[in-house]
């Protein structure tokens, strides 16, 4: 129980380090840009005379030095205050609320939609013969290699404007997530399918195979009972990242398809240097990614039973 | 500058009655500003959906400075005054209006039944809270407030009259009383915070249309104002709109944006890609109108303190060396033409025809121009020198240069004029570069329905470091005393005189140089009829009904 309880509070702590450090990146790196600040503030088009300008310095704290600013923004994102974005003069953590639901959303049905296929295409074609792994090859090498906004407007073309079958964009309709969602999923599968397939060959090729073809099991249920354990660990591992990077943002993608999204709104505050809404997305991912990173390592656990003994899941 | 959200179009409003109304000539493909008589009866109900390329960041049209928020929210707010598609100006929510104190107080007398969409009443208190809400510190007003120039305050003086005092004559203030910017809103709307207001999803006005549902990175819905009764005269409707709801899609992606319309997903988009005009034109199902959009042109402002344009030689060899003819037609392939002069000819009060055809591309010229000014040697690459220094102007740019920007380059490196284009994708590295004068060249264009746009550019004290837009330069007495003499004419004639005479003196000392005329189209399915284009050049949706699928 105590060695749970250590367990848990170090996985805590090293998530507090690693939002810790997404922060002052995105602060320090932020300052590094040339130009003045101000100027972001009150747009470029602003026509916003000299005193004014002193005051917005003052009122956002810009005239102070800037490690007085670093503690005061780590003083606010502690409680929890991302602040107001430049631009869109609305509270940051509203802005981001607003637009993570359509994101999560196309980041689950994209990983699941992915996942399945992955695992379908890799037992399908890791069997004895050749053919169907070269074919199926090759087309994972096109799809890895293609853009994505190109393999999103070429979708569109056929199944939008010429078939007429899916709506070209969001507007309410459940079917309007059905192209965004093959367009990120393609590739993601792809990928998935020559990690796993790689790992599935290797794995055919243990003792343990030979034994449970000698007990009498069906060649499918080895394939995807036994060997697919061993080939997964590392797709997982690929899997939450891919899946993370989804959250943060497919901004191409939602372009494209005109979603909403943090991607899109990501792309417009780094264009208009609005730091209050980059730090969010910087500190919005970094919490992504550690949530991810538990989930995949309980994972492992499950799927790998060797990794159950004792209480620390030493893999990763 | 070209791609920057600088393309500011002031949305359209209305006819100073006193005024003769000026005839403005449209220009663009199809020219015109509305749909052909439709033989088709009108009918009320229905839906539109429009998709728009640009999607606002600040909805508070008070606050931002941004065109789209202007277009819009423009079915969300109506406006004291109202500017027709030709520029005049007519009443809308003031009934009348007159001067007093030799130009330097406007008397609204406001229209009795208006009703804001939250059930209560315009007055003359509301308008004051409207103007009081614009010069707030906490607005962090982008245009709104400098619209109003010398402004003073606003005094009620009866519950439907008010009165808008200046500290000088300043008579463009009823055009920029008729744009989206100085729009009227509900004052109880306006307590909700710049938060709210910016948001879009607290506006509340007394337009035809009411504000809907928001999802930001997807769509505004409007449903429409069943009690609308106060439409300016010129419409060609009266009562509430003839649509049902309104809905404005944002389809950033030009492909997916022309793909919506042409596989009927959208009934009309804007911004169509030069390269897509002309096949939409021949699309039977569709219809295309165009319209040039009023105020600055696209234009190169030299600024006139930089070492290499500090020498009117070289001004002047810039100015001749580009064939800007030619380059329009080929990269535009039509939508946009060729620019003579520094003011659109749809502006209104503004436009000097005189200027066409003067100061023509003459590559010989050019070169005698650098030859004089000493700029006489050549290095590698073809560029000319001077003592061992290349011939190199800086030109920021924010995003990537549009494909026009890069065919000057080409042009200039004949005539031995080295453009050197900085890009940069951060709007505050390109505004603090410009505010220091850490540049040669700017091009860019603003959309206004008035000639006063000029002032932005030409005025002495339009200090870039304070969001003015002397790009130039420029501290010419006389430049500024015409500028404050036309913002204080009293007859359009008078302001048209001047701004000629302002444009012309310009072009000769080549401190500007315009390059094309904007132009701001819309193709729309045959369903939809009666979509007109408004002064600035955006669609307007009152009169628009459409037929059945």
């Amino acid at each position: 129980m105590a060695a749970a309880v250590r367990l848990v509070a170090r996985r805590v702590a090293a998530a507090v380090l690693v939002l810790w450090g997404a922060a002052s990146c995105a602060f320090f790196i932020l300052q590094l840009v040339p130009g003045d600040p101000v100027n972001a503030i009150v747009g470029s088009d602003a026509m916003v005379g000299a005193e004014q300008r002193d005051a917005i310095r003052r009122q956002y704290g810009l005239d102070q030095p800037l490690f007085d600013q670093y503690v005061g923004y780590l003083r606010h994102v502690v409680h929890g205050e991302l602040g107001d974005s430049y631009q869109l003069q609305q509270p940051v953590s509203a802005v981001l609320s607003h637009q993570l639901p359509p994101t999560a959303e196309l980041t689950f049905w994209t990983a699941l939609s992915a996942i399945l296929g992955a695992v379908l295409v890799t037992i399908l074609t890791s069997g004895r013969s050749q053919r169907p792994r070269r074919i199926s090859t090759v087309v994972e090498l096109v799809i890895i290699s293609t853009p994505s906004f190109w393999l999103g407007i070429m979708l569109l073309t056929v199944f939008s404007f010429r078939l007429g079958w899916l709506p070209v964009s969001d507007s309410g309709d459940g079917r309007s997530l059905i192209l965004p969602v093959v367009t990120l999923a393609l590739p993601m599968a792809a990928l998935l399918t020559q990690v796993m397939r790689e790992g599935l060959l290797t794995a055919m090729e243990e003792p343990f195979v030979l034994s449970a073809r000698a007990r009498g099991l069906a060649e499918h249920t080895v394939r995807s009972r036994h060997a697919l354990r061993h080939a997964a660990l590392p797709a997982l591992t690929l899997a939450g990242w891919f899946t993370g990077t989804l959250l943060g943002g497919a901004v191409v993608v939602e372009n494209v398809f005109a979603r909403p999204g943090i991607g899109r709104i990501t792309l417009q505050a780094v264009r208009d240097r609005d730091l209050p809404v980059v730090q969010g997305v910087v500190l919005l991912s970094a919490v992504v990614f550690v949530v991810i990173s538990a989930v995949v390592e309980t994972l492992y656990v499950a799927v790998d039973p060797r990794l159950r003994r004792g209480t620390g899941v030493r893999a990763a | 500058m070209d791609s920057c959200r600088t393309m500011q179009r002031a949305t359209p409003p209305s006819t100073f009655v006193a005024l003769a109304l000026l005839a403005v000539t449209a220009c663009g493909s199809s020219g015109g500003t509305g749909s052909s008589p439709d033989a088709v009866r009108p009918r009320d109900g229905g839906s539109l959906t429009y998709a728009e390329s640009q999607e606002p960041g600040c909805w508070d049209p008070h606050s931002s400075s941004e065109d789209s928020t202007a277009f819009v929210q423009r079915p969300v707010f109506d406006s004291l005054v109202h500017q027709t598609p030709d520029g005049a100006l007519e009443p809308w929510l003031a009934s009348s209006w007159r001067t007093g104190k030799g130009g330097r107080a406007y008397t609204f007398t406001l229209r009795r039944d208006v009703i804001f969409h939250d059930g209560s009443r315009m007055d003359a208190a509301a308008v004051k809270a409207n103007f009081d809400h614009i010069t707030a510190k906490t607005t962090r007003s982008q245009y709104a407030a400098g619209l109003l120039g010398p402004y003073e305050g606003t005094t009620v003086e009866g519950t439907y009259r008010v009165t808008v005092r200046f500290s000088r004559p300043f008579e463009p203030f009823l055009q920029a009383a008729s744009t989206t910017y100085l729009g009227i809103a509900s004052p109880a709307s306006l307590k909700a915070g710049q938060a709210a207001l910016c948001a879009g999803t607290g506006s509340v006005g007394s337009g035809p249309f009411k504000a809907g549902r928001y999802v930001r990175g997807q769509q505004r819905a409007y449903a429409r104002n069943p009690r609308y009764a106060w439409p300016p005269q010129s419409a060609n409707h009266s009562g509430p709109a003839r649509l049902n709801s309104l809905t404005i899609r944002f389809l950033t992606d030009d492909t997916t944006r022309v793909g919506a319309l042409t596989s009927d997903q959208v009934d009309a988009v804007a911004a169509i890609p030069p390269h897509q005009v002309g096949i939409l034109t021949r699309n039977a199902q569709l219809k295309t109108v165009s319209k040039a959009i009023p105020g600055a042109v696209n234009a190169f402002y030299l600024n006139t303190r930089s070492s290499p344009f500090s020498d009117p030689r070289v001004r002047k060899a810039f100015q001749r060396a580009i064939d800007f003819s030619t380059l329009a037609k080929a990269i535009f392939q039509g939508a946009n033409s060729r620019a003579w002069s520094l003011l659109s000819p749809s502006t209104p009060n503004g436009y000097a025809p005189a200027e066409a055809g003067r100061r023509p591309y003459d590559p010989r010229l050019a070169a005698r121009l650098l030859d004089a000014a000493g700029w006489t040697g050549r290095d590698a690459e073809g560029y000319r020198t001077k003592d061992g220094d290349r011939l190199t102007v800086v030109a920021p740019v924010y995003g990537t240069a549009s494909l026009f920007t890069q065919a000057v380059q080409g042009a200039l490196k004949r005539a031995g004029i080295h453009l050197d284009v900085v890009e940069s994708a951060d709007a505050a590295e390109v505004s603090t570069r410009l505010s220091q004068g850490r540049y040669d060249v700017v091009q860019t264009s603003w959309a206004r329905g008035d000639g006063d746009v000029l002032s932005q550019f030409l005025l002495s004290t339009a200090d870039p470091a304070y969001g003015g837009r002397n790009f130039s330069a420029l501290s010419d007495p006389l430049l500024d005393r015409w500028l404050k003499a036309a913002q204080t004419a009293r007859s359009a004639k008078q302001r048209t005189l001047y701004y000629a005479k302002i444009q012309e003196r310009v072009l000769d000392e080549a401190v500007a140089v315009p390059a094309y005329i904007p132009t701001g189209s819309v193709a729309h399915s045959t369903r939809v009829h009666g979509l007109r284009l408004s002064i600035s050049a955006w669609p307007e949706f009152y009169e628009v009904w459409v037929e059945d699928r």
